[in-house]
């Protein structure tokens, strides 16, 4: 006998009841030890004060809004992104590259979801991983819808400029939307680039469907092949594809490239477009690393490495005037 | 808008388990605010208790491919929330800062007459349940607020029926200590100069 099993059997009376034997026990206790009555209060006040909830109540819209940001990531989409300077080296067999000011791409990989809209707001590209293994190499600006699933299929939309690095996986093909065209990856790699209402699919390994939404034509193409897809036009091979695989592989860095081609490449991952006067420039090379350069860094560089005299910013153009290489 | 609340909690599982997010936020809006106040009841932060209780449904969902769960779902939630705010506590080691916080508490010495009419009780209280040990701590809350029975308590954690009716009357005897040392002493020392 002791204080404390007093305690405790006052305790469990109050938290849980007390069975006849108990209730008997904690009985002959008060009865023999009067001193335990007051103790017996004090139990009671303390559990009493204990009831008292607090007013707190969290916010549970705005954290199933948190918990919804973290899960979504993971179950259909890029589970993290990462900047351009990491390795683009990791982007294998099957690439598409999707480039264009304004132009809609379309994928599917979400179950019994709506549509997930992420949109590149750094000013360098972005690498986008995806559970299915998909690479997503997300412009400036760019931005990405995934859809619900409908059927088996992975499905993405597209405004902006992308470089798809798909997974293959014969049982849910990997679609894309364009405004102008539907390109169905066969396992494969390839740029795809849309601009001004059209769109270049460039093909650099594997095979690739294209269809034309305007015309419902559809063409297969292969290594090696492109072709331009727009309102009106003709579904046609052509044996030239603008970039290699390769060259996205390191597509900020680089040594002794002509000029144009590092336009074509800033273009690509900065969405604006370079436009000079001088045709000195024409001529010249660069060799330089872009990589996780902001825009207004690239063009002082730019400036200064080509003796550019001014430039202005029109919308999503760079006008350099003069300059020249020795 | 399907009407989960008709759905019994193994539809429930399958429903997750097929990736139904709305099945998902169901459960969230129905237990996550019950979640935060255990994880508020052993943390005495809020802000930790939120993100505690958030963890446990991305991590539920991260996994509900491989989940085989024949429980309920408030218990298994309940669980996963209580081993995760116990090695919450353990990392962050509140219980240092908790140790402080009852040397300055019995320093103060208070007569327990006037600290039972007090309007510092309250506060004294919820103070007094976070320097619980943890475990003490965590089976008190779930019994005192969740209105768990021994049982399900027992069942939850994993430990006797037993157990839990210890460890409850040691929370509520150290509660009960803790506010009243000077009567609590001079009450054993009576009792023991009155016992047998």
């Amino acid at each position: 006998m002791s204080v404390e099993r007093a305690q405790h059997l006052i305790a469990k009376r109050l938290a849980e009841g007390l069975n006849e034997l108990e209730g008997q026990e904690l009985e002959r206790l008060l009865e023999a030890h009067p001193m335990l009555e007051k103790e017996e209060e004090w139990m009671a006040k303390v559990w009493e004060k204990t009831d008292h909830q607090g007013s707190w109540t969290p916010d549970s819209e705005m954290a199933w809004t948190k918990v919804k940001g973290k899960i979504t990531p993971s179950i259909e989409l890029p589970s993290k992104k990462r900047g351009l300077g990491m390795n683009l080296i990791k982007i294998a067999a099957a690439a598409i590259i999707l480039v264009g000011l304004a132009f809609v791409l379309r994928t599917t990989f979400q179950k019994n979801s709506t549509p997930s809209v992420y949109t590149n707001l750094e000013k360098a590209p972005e690498i986008m991983d995806m559970t299915d293994g998909s690479q997503i190499l997300l412009s400036s600006k760019a931005q990405i819808t995934f859809f619900p699933a409908v059927k088996e299929e992975r499905k993405v939309r597209l405004e902006g400029q992308a470089f798809f690095d798909v997974e293959k996986n014969a049982e849910k093909p990997f679609i894309i939307e364009t405004a102008e065209a539907r390109i169905r990856v066969l396992g494969t790699s390839f740029d795809v680039h849309s601009e001004n209402q059209q769109t270049v699919v460039s093909v650099t390994e594997g095979v690739v469907e294209v269809s034309s939404l305007d015309s419902r034509e559809k063409i297969r193409l292969v290594a090696g092949e492109n072709t331009i897809v727009g309102v009106g036009m003709e579904l046609v091979k052509e044996n030239e594809t603008k970039f290699s695989f390769e060259e996205y592989n390191d597509l900020l860095s680089f040594s002794d490239l002509p000029l144009t081609e590092v336009f074509e490449r800033l273009e690509w991952a900065y969405a604006y477009e370079f436009v000079w006067d001088s045709d000195k420039l024409n001529s010249c090379s660069l060799t330089g690393n872009f990589a996780d350069k902001e825009i207004n860094e690239v063009i002082n560089i730019l400036r200064s490495a080509l003796s550019i005299e001014s430039h202005q910013i029109a919308g999503k153009q760079v006008i350099l005037s003069g300059g020249f290489c020795q | 808008m399907k009407d989960y609340s008709a759905y019994s909690d193994s539809e429930i599982w399958s429903l997750l388990a097929a990736g139904e997010e709305e099945a998902l936020a169901h459960i969230f809006h129905k237990y996550y605010p019950g979640l935060c106040r255990i994880a508020y009841r052993m943390t005495g932060d809020t802000q930790a208790s939120e993100d505690l209780g958030q963890e446990v449904y991305v991590d539920l969902w991260k996994k509900r491919q491989r989940l085989h769960i024949q429980t309920s779902i408030q218990g298994y939630l309940r669980k996963a929330l209580s081993n995760r705010t116990l090695n919450y506590i353990r990392d962050q080691k509140i219980r240092s800062v908790g140790d402080a916080k009852i040397l300055a508490i019995s320093s103060k010495e208070p007569n327990a007459q006037e600290l039972m009419q007090s309007e510092d009780l309250q506060k004294r209280i919820n103070e007094a349940i976070l320097e619980l040990p943890d475990r003490c701590r965590l089976i008190f809350i779930l019994s005192r607020y969740q209105k768990m029975t021994y049982s399900e308590i027992a069942g939850n954690l994993d430990i006797s029926p037993k157990t839990v009716e210890n460890q409850v009357a040691k929370a509520l005897r150290l509660l009960r200590n803790s506010l009243g040392p000077i009567v609590g002493c001079l009450l054993i020392i009576l009792f023991h100069m009155i016992a047998p």
